[in-house]
């Protein structure tokens, strides 16, 4: 890991103008080319645009920031809505910072700029134009949705428009049922038709890749079309949902595979589901068990069954660091162990940043969780 | 077999099917400072899937717990890489070992007997890779008693697909290479060999191509009528060490012109290939390799210069000479430095020339290509004269520090219309902040996946023998003259500067 350099909050607030932020720019790289200790370079490749909720969570994400950068060099905006209460003269605020750190290579110091702007609410439609007016020209812009609520989606859209990219996470409302269906209509409605990410997919590519590794061997492919049955249980923090990566999860399977489904139903912290595949009926259970403290949270295992045939299994175990998958076919078992991935909000926003195009993948496995979801929410749907 | 359906998608990262790798040199050098510390970092990465097998040989007897217990400290200590208990544990499960005698035709069937066997314990499905990373000179005797023993035969009793990788040195001249070939060709069909050059693994030289052809503005001024000349450098700073006797065999020539500093000089000068195929890509290379002037022996006297390292000062320490180390015959006219002007005989380049140099002892480690751009044809800042003569250059740094910078002209500021050259940076681990993984851990990848192409094909490494055969049979008779010495720590000797100076060029400073 990096050495990261504590963000330079440069202090007062600066006039929301182009032309007045890039002069407080250029003054900053002047003074830390002069005065910083040891070389500095400015490096830059794509706009990180960031909405949060409030002035609080725009100080929990600027460390978030710095690991970031770390991978892609950014000029990021952070912009939040002032509460009508808090009372100010001027409708806008910004003000800027670096984030610094020292490469692995060694060498300068890498830094990137950050702006924060915060908007009154009665300013609030104007921050679209503010903001984009504080990006550094042909590179692409990435927008995070860090606010979990959607409660002002014509911001979201005039934002989304002049992006390249949408980052959401689902599992930030993983206790608000109803936002949890808005976030997941929103990635199917896709705002202003660009690329959409929700960082709660992002949690299930190891998944996705240890059970797509059972049926790479040649002696086990045929029964990714003979699955019969599959088992996803995940400790609660919120007892009573539904995890939305089971849902993605299982959405995942069924539009890789092809499955039609059948039938939804659920009952408190469990849920089932019937499809119908091309070789027979697939039932897909789910489990929730209560959270214990110092478990992983998130799924817990998965397990896969081809009839009675072959048993593929993938899990954390409590206290480990690595996920193991066993697969046990014709009577002998193969196990397979690999260290469990930093799953924290920087590493997931890399991961996505790293691959910016549209995810078909994650579209189609969307689209049926939102079925799910819906069903789930208003049985009469099905 | 339809291809995994749960493997669509660009974000599932490619997954080879289970195999055996049979490691014969499998308690050698090369196994252990790259082979098993980028198998275990592929492994770590869930890159290869549970039921991958190592299967290492060795002449001394071992037990597998031994040779395992052995690997992990290989791992542990050597690579910089600690291992942690539970996924070393689920990685050396998949590890054997054979203690054999490579030469003996009777331990093949052994070998034969243990693969199957991992067939049905490992789900392996007679998937097999043959990894040859022992002396060049057994490499004869392991491919045919691997063709003996029918180890070669894909997809028949119960066997997979079945591939070879061949470490360079591959022949060490045009006929050894070529009788080289023949044998392997006798055994196994060409898509079945994997010739390594682990350059081609770095990031970086997979770059140029993706710089060259996924940039529209690079490629209409990529040629004679803007580009001067190009300069390719390997420079290493450190001597033959221990070395020595190996390296009175290689040479320069031998060592890096043949194989490394001709394939990068291949992927600078390659016509666009129509996709990124490994046919399209592999013929484009052979094709700009077929196209390099061969030398006449009054070329290689006009147009090369080698040479050997003397005493000097690297890092503040006195160095040894070449003729002082240990296993180097005193009177050795082993060259430690090459450099050598080539001339491409096609439109794109028709007498521009590609110089190469590299050499041991050198003032630094670096490895880059540069392209440096012709003048402007009519220069207007007359009162500016010292930047005159300065031409635009991109380097690519290959190692270390790998990037890519273009030096232009830009204006001082102040009143007076005064320029200097000033460098745009792009520095892989400040850009994308990324630890690179190492060349090895793709190569190794590509082959399970059955990918060669950034493996050498035969007509390229024969055309590159070819190449430097007159350079071998000059130089090997030559008695007469002595060998130019350069100074450890420089940048060679002056007879390198005065191969560029004749034709008002110089080597870059690096």
């Amino acid at each position: 890991m990096n050495n990261i350099i504590p963000t330079a909050n440069l202090g007062t607030p600066v006039e929301v103008n182009v032309a007045a932020i890039e002069k407080e720019l250029r003054a900053f790289w002047k003074t830390a080319g002069e005065t910083g200790q040891g070389a500095v370079l400015r490096a830059c490749s794509c706009n990180l645009l960031a909405f949060v909720q409030n002035r609080e969570k725009a100080a929990t994400f600027v460390p978030i920031l710095a690991k970031v950068s770390e991978w892609h060099p950014n000029r990021s905006v952070i912009a939040y809505i002032e509460p009508d209460e808090i009372s100010d003269a001027r409708d806008m605020h910004a003000w800027i910072s670096a984030q610094c750190s020292a490469p692995f290579s060694g060498g300068p110091q890498v830094c990137c700029e950050a702006i924060t702007l915060s908007a009154h609410s009665n300013a609030r439609l104007n921050l679209p134009d503010a903001l984009l007016a504080l990006v550094v020209p042909d590179l692409p812009v990435y927008l995070y949705w860090r606010s979990f609520r959607i409660t002002d989606k014509e911001l979201m859209e005039r934002m989304a428009r002049s992006s390249n990219l949408l980052i959401v996470d689902s599992h930030q409302s993983r206790e608000d049922p109803q936002n949890r269906l808005q976030i997941l209509q929103l990635l199917v409605d896709q705002p202003a038709g660009i690329a959409m990410r929700d960082l709660n997919w992002s949690r299930l590519t190891a998944w996705r890749d240890l059970i797509a590794q059972f049926f790479d061997s040649p002696a086990t492919s045929r029964y990714v079309y003979e699955i019969s049955e599959v088992e996803i249980t995940r400790n609660l923090s919120a007892p009573g949902s539904i995890p939305t990566r089971t849902l993605l999860l299982t959405g995942w399977l069924a539009s890789s595979l092809g499955w039609q489904r059948i039938s939804a139903e659920r009952s408190g912290d469990r849920w089932s589901s019937r499809w119908m595949s091309g070789t027979g009926e697939v039932r897909v259970n789910f489990t929730g068990t209560e959270y214990q403290s110092r478990q992983v949270p998130g799924i817990s295992s998965v397990t896969l069954r081809a009839g009675d045939k072959a048993e593929f299994s993938v899990f954390v175990e409590q206290g480990s660091h690595s996920f193991s998958a066993i697969s046990s076919v014709g009577g002998s078992g193969l196990i397979h162990s690999v260290p469990e991935e930093a799953l924290d909000e920087a590493s997931l926003l890399i991961r996505e940043l790293s691959q910016a195009g549209e995810d078909v993948v994650f579209k189609a496995a969307l689209a049926e969780a939102y079925e799910l979801e819906k069903v789930f929410r208003h049985p009469s749907s099905l | 077999m339809e291809a995994n359906p749960l493997r669509h998608g660009y974000r599932m990262r490619r997954s080879p099917e289970p195999s055996s790798m049979v490691i014969f040199g499998g308690s050698g050098d090369l196994t252990r400072r790259k082979l098993i510390p980028a198998l275990y970092r592929l492994s770590q990465q869930r890159m290869i899937p549970a039921g991958f097998t190592i299967i290492g040989m060795a002449r001394t007897p071992m037990s597998n717990e031994a040779y395992r217990d052995r690997l992990r400290a290989w791992v542990d200590k050597d690579a910089g890489n600690p291992s942690d208990s539970e996924t070393w544990n689920a990685f050396a499960q998949g590890i054997q070992y054979m203690a054999a005698d490579y030469h003996n035709p009777l331990i093949y069937g052994e070998l034969k007997k243990l693969l199957a066997e991992q067939d049905v314990t490992r789900r392996t499905g007679g998937n097999r890779i043959y990894y040859l990373a022992t002396s060049p000179s057994d490499y004869p005797d392991i491919i045919r008693n691997l063709g003996a023993n029918g180890m070669r035969q894909e997809y028949t009793d119960g066997a997979g697909w079945i591939r070879i990788i061949i470490e360079k040195p591959f022949g060490r001249d045009l006929k050894s290479a070529q009788e080289l070939s023949e044998i392997v060709s006798s055994v196994f069909g060409e898509e079945q060999v994997y010739r390594i050059d682990h350059y081609l693994g770095k990031e970086t030289v997979q770059n140029i191509l993706v710089f060259r052809f996924a940039n529209g503005i690079f490629e209409p001024i990529w040629n004679r009528q803007h580009i001067d000349h190009v300069q390719i450098t390997a420079a290493e700073n450190i001597g033959v060490g221990g070395r020595g006797a190996y390296y009175e065999e290689a040479g320069a020539l031998r060592d890096m012109v043949q194989n490394h500093a001709l394939q990068l000089l291949a992927l600078v000068a390659m016509e666009p290939p129509p996709d990124f195929s490994p046919h399209a890509v592999r013929s484009e290379k052979a094709k700009v390799l077929h196209s390099i002037r061969a030398f006449t022996p009054e070329d290689v006297h006009r147009f090369s210069v080698r040479a050997q390292y003397a005493r000097g000062l690297i890092g503040g320490k006195e160095t040894r000479g070449y003729l002082e180390e240990q296993g180097v015959a005193p009177d050795s006219r082993t060259e430690t430095f090459a450099a050598i002007r080539f001339n491409i005989d096609n439109w794109r380049w028709a007498n521009i020339p590609f110089y190469i140099r590299t050499g041991k002892n050198l003032a630094k480690r670096v490895t880059e290509i540069a392209i440096v751009f012709q003048r402007p044809p009519h220069f207007i800042f007359r009162q500016a004269p010292t930047t005159q003569g300065e031409s635009n250059v991109l380097a690519f740094r290959i190692q270390p520090d790998e990037g890519i910078t273009l030096k232009i002209i830009a204006k001082l500021p102040g009143q007076a219309m005064e320029m200097r050259p000033v460098n745009m940076d792009f520095r892989y681990g400040s850009t994308f902040g990324l630890h690179l993984a190492d060349a090895y851990e793709r190569l190794l990848l590509d082959c399970m996946t059955g990918d060669p192409t950034l493996f050498d094909r035969i007509d390229s490494v024969e055309s590159a023998w070819s190449l430097m055969q007159p350079f071998l049979d000059v130089w090997g008779s030559d008695r007469s003259s002595a060998i130019p010495q350069y100074a450890s720590g420089s940048w060679g000797p002056v007879q390198a500067e005065e191969l560029l100076a004749r034709e008002n060029r110089s080597w870059r400073l690096l």
